[in-house]
């Protein structure tokens, strides 16, 4: 007697298995998870657009683990998913980050994260005269950030302005599987 | 299917600035384009009425301006808000999207063409906002995208935005006139729970630099004022 459950999750591993190898990963790495460190999850474009994707990319690939990390909690907009854990328990948590502002970037660099991914939504921080230089440096001057923009104006700007290097690809809007592509090309 | 847009201009001593401004928007290959004349008095309605071929100075005309239909009026200074929701309730039925700008603003190359794109592309967007450049000096000028905790702290937007027909006329009261569009918080929250006030990565619009003309006379009276200050001390 074959059991249908043991199908369906033989079936789950072999998808798994075929997503992750078009991003270059095997299932016994431990680098499935990934975290999304957003300032609150209350009415704003960002936090919408990465819940609707969250939620969408949770009932179509099972082989991600998607840990939302939040500064400020309010209600919903949408349901979501995934779990949402306050930034201290970023303490306990063992794999890659997407970070959206300057401030979760900050706090992200406190813990112990491989990888940060920095997805520059807004650019009006350059305008923010309390960044102090040690802020800037730390993160646009860091090897384990890596930083993506919305637009190429956005990247000509940023380039200008802070004299690094950004990734080539353009998110116009969240999308967390080429994120996820982008973050495990740089390990 | 082609869904039609207009643009309604709002005018205020606007007469270096505003032909580029109506250039810009014929280049953009808009449906409609209406122009709204908020009492100003540097004689910028004669300058659009001899530009599209006006007999006089009338208070209402109507014209084809590069096979583009335009409507011009003449209208006492008022709350913006009035004027603009008496043009969006006049073309309502026309159009799907609305683009609201100032005279001393214009647009970009693709701007319309852009703003298509993302109506199209999200259901969920009540209106569109986005950065501008600054013409003369070539600097960019930086706006927050909407969401609540920037709200409450500062915000910052103008009227130059795009919206949705249909959200618009699911305000119930429409822009209120009590209040600048600036201060209009409560119509900022209904909008946003239609649907997101989405801030567009590209830039949409370019403002015209306006040089301060007694900049110098300023400078004397500062000078001044320090060279008191030092006789004081």
């Amino acid at each position: 007697m074959s059991n249908y459950k043991h199908k369906i999750a033989i079936n789950n591993l072999n998808e798994s298995e075929k997503i992750l190898s078009d991003i270059g990963l095997k299932l016994n790495d431990h680098l499935k998870s990934i975290g999304i460190f957003l300032k609150d999850n209350g009415m704003s474009q960002l936090s919408f657009l990465f819940l609707k994707n969250i939620s969408e990319l949770v009932t179509q690939y099972k082989c991600f683990d998607i840990n939302l990390f939040v500064q400020q909690l309010y209600p919903n907009i949408t349901d979501i998913n995934c779990p949402i854990f306050q930034c201290k328990d970023l303490l306990t948590f063992n794999g890659n980050i997407i970070t959206t502002t300057i401030s979760t970037t900050i706090e992200a660099l406190n813990y112990r994260i491989n990888k940060i991914l920095f997805y520059i939504f807004d650019i009006h921080f350059i305008q923010d005269n309390n960044l102090t230089f040690n802020k800037i440096d730390s993160i646009f001057h860091n090897k384990n950030v890596i930083l993506i923009t919305r637009s190429q104006e956005y990247k000509k700007i940023i380039e200008n302005f802070y004299n690094t290097k950004l990734e080539d690809t353009i998110i116009e809007n969240p999308n967390i599987l080429e994120m996820a592509k982008i973050l495990f090309k740089n390990l | 299917m082609h869904k039609k847009t207009t643009t309604i201009l709002v005018s205020n001593n606007n007469v270096s600035t505003i032909d580029r401004c109506i250039e810009s928007i014929a280049e953009n290959n808009v449906d409609f384009i209406v122009i709204m004349d908020n009492g100003s008095t540097d004689n910028t309605y004669d300058l659009l009425c001899k530009k599209f071929g006006a007999i006089g100075v009338p208070n209402k005309y109507e014209c084809l301006y590069k096979k583009i239909p335009t409507f011009i009026f003449k209208k006492q200074k008022q709350n913006m808000s009035i004027l603009i929701n008496e043009a969006i309730t006049m073309f309502a039925e026309k159009t799907d999207y609305f683009g609201i700008i100032e005279g001393n603003y214009y647009y970009c190359a693709d701007t319309i063409k852009k703003i298509n794109e993302i109506f199209n592309k999200y259901n969920y967007i009540s209106a569109i906002v986005s950065n501008f450049i600054l013409d003369n000096p070539k600097q960019t000028i930086i706006k927050r995208s909407f969401d609540i905790s920037s709200f409450v702290n500062n915000y910052d937007y103008d009227l130059n935005m795009f919206l949705k027909s249909e959200s618009f006329f699911k305000l119930k009261r429409l822009f209120d006139p009590n209040y600048d569009l600036m201060c209009d918080y409560e119509m900022l929250l209904t909008l946003v729970n239609l649907g997101i006030i989405y801030h567009s990565a590209d830039f949409l619009f370019h403002k015209h630099y306006k040089t301060d003309e007694n900049l110098d006379q300023k400078r004397k009276i500062l000078l001044e004022i320090n060279k008191a200050k030092n006789v004081k001390l």
